[in-house]
């Protein structure tokens, strides 16, 4: 413990960029679950990454860029479509593979190769910079002045969306509201923290919070604690046994959720 | 109140309904009933305002408080998605959220009337009880006290007695009629159980050839017409002042 907090120095940025992730993704997380979006958001990571591959082979900034991109996806994937013929599911699913193949297909081009879809998948610590830090932090800001202003639009449109348009609430403009948000999230984190931790945070911390909680409020606050206090855990873990960062924050997060299960469970008998 | 004039409606550029011209008047309780797959939902969508016709025009008269349209929708109960961790007290409170504006907050007066409209449905005892925790007559009793929070002139119901028993269907339908007296609320109802619909609603309203036929309950049910739209004969008897409408199985 002592070395880690020697090399502390070393990581800080790293870890303050973890940790922003993990608070607004886990906090994003409760209405990407509530509104069984998941797919929607897994593919809306893998546009941005391919935003981010795109601006690594032309060397133009990787964040305005992939929040294009994002933006982009948010915007195909949040319309929707008569399913009569086709499924809303595939056709995200039809983005998604394509997403991947055309981020494979512009890095396998690159010099670096191999480390760029590394870099991708996992994030890149090494880009964590006071820069990095100050855009994130605005950014997020300005997700959770949205959130609190708008919290009982974006509840209604996830709970009922037929009863809001009906009601008189703009449902469609606060539907993508909602989904712009969550691009948001994705494209400041998606370079230093990467595809899998970025998709993890959007879904296992309110899997968390719905197992324990029975009330909104209750919700946002595990999974958003969950979400920080796996960050933190992770980072921690993979400096001592040596091990990819990404993979051991979800490890954690995966190992907490596991260790709520015997909660609920006396929970539900008491 | 609600007219409509030479409306088609459908999807893409496939009508499901045509030349649909006729007014739901303000107080009446009307009734919309057919066969699977006739069209009751896309009419149903097009009254809410979530379906624009492919020609002719829907309108809403101004009521006296100055907005076009006032309207409480009730889904069908299982509609609702139950991993929502919510009260019913604040599943009601989320039908006075297009009353209160942007930017503002739930405040003293909406609990309140949230509250009176749960107490109306029978259900103040279980304000803070979770939504998923309820039974299927309370939960449509709660969704019924969710469009009513919002002070609508007109309840409309998709299939509100769908998959309750002879008690349940009874005791909402009677919720309803109070609610339709009590408020002079003109109430629209969407249902494929005729038993139902016959012992209750004003205007009846059926959905065959992909139109719609309507008038006063008593002239539209008859054995003639039944058997036309539902391609089956049927006999109806009045038990106590009760219509029941019951297939003849060997014809």
């Amino acid at each position: 413990m002592n070395d880690f907090l020697i090399n502390l120095e070393f990581f800080k940025y790293s870890i303050a960029c973890s940790v922003l992730v993990a608070l607004v993704c886990s906090f994003l997380s409760v209405y990407i679950v509530l509104k069984r979006i998941v797919f929607v958001s897994v593919a809306v990571t893998q546009v941005s990454s391919a935003g981010i591959a795109i601006a690594l082979i032309t060397g133009l900034n990787p964040t305005p860029i992939s929040l294009f991109f994002t933006f982009l996806g948010v915007a195909i994937f949040s319309i929707r479509f008569s399913e009569r013929k086709l499924s809303n599911e595939s056709r995200i699913g039809m983005g998604f593979v394509v997403a991947s193949a055309a981020t494979i297909l512009l890095v396998s081009k690159s010099a670096k190769g191999i480390h760029e879809i590394d870099d991708l998948l996992f994030g890149n610590v090494l880009v964590s910079t006071p820069y990095q830090i100050y855009l994130m932090l605005g950014i997020i800001a300005c997700i959770f002045i949205t959130h609190f202003l708008f919290y009982k639009e974006f509840t209604a449109v996830t709970l009922d969306f037929e009863m809001a348009r009906t009601s008189g609430i703009r449902a469609r403009f606060w539907e993508l509201m909602l989904y712009l948000t969550i691009g948001a999230a994705i494209s400041i984190g998606i370079r230093t923290s990467g595809n899998l931790l970025i998709t993890t945070f959007l879904i296992m911390p309110a899997v968390n919070g719905l197992l324990l909680a029975n009330r909104m409020k209750n919700v946002f606050i595990i999974a958003v604690t969950v979400g920080i206090v796996s960050a933190l855990t992770g980072f921690y873990l993979s400096y001592y046994f040596d091990f990819p960062t990404s993979p051991c924050i979800v490890a954690t997060l995966f190992a907490i959720l596991c260790l709520t299960l015997p909660f609920r469970f006396f929970y539900r008998k008491s | 109140m609600i007219k409509f004039s030479n409306v088609q409606l459908g999807y893409g550029r496939k009508p499901v309904l045509t030349a649909l011209n006729f007014d739901i008047q303000r107080g009446d309780f009307f009734g919309i009933v057919g066969p699977n797959g006739a069209g009751k939902t896309t009419l149903l969508k097009a009254i809410l305002g979530l379906l624009k016709p492919l020609q002719g025009e829907i309108s809403f008269p101004e009521n006296g408080r100055g907005q076009k349209k006032s309207i409480g929708y009730v889904p069908q109960h299982a509609s609702i998605d139950e991993i929502f961790p919510i009260t019913a007290l604040d599943m009601v409170l989320m039908g006075r959220y297009a009353k209160m504006g942007i930017f503002k907050r739930p405040k003293s007066c909406d609990y309140e009337l949230a509250e009176k409209m749960l107490k109306n449905v029978g259900m103040e005892n279980l304000a803070n009880r979770n939504y998923r925790e309820l039974s299927g007559g309370q939960k449509q009793r709660t969704l019924i006290a969710r469009a009513m929070v919002g002070e609508p002139d007109t309840l409309i119901l998709d299939e509100p007695v769908e998959g309750m028993d002879i008690q349940g269907e009874r005791a909402i339908m009677e919720l309803i009629k109070a609610l339709h007296n009590e408020y002079a609320l003109t109430v629209v109802l969407v249902s494929h159980d005729l038993n139902i619909v016959a012992n209750y609603v004003k205007t009846l309203s059926i959905i065959h050839n992909n139109t719609l036929k309507l008038g006063p309950v008593d002239s539209m049910l008859n054995e003639e017409t039944l058997a036309r739209v539902y391609g089956t004969k049927v006999k109806i008897v009045n038990i106590s002042g009760q219509k029941t409408i019951i297939p003849k199985l060997n014809e």
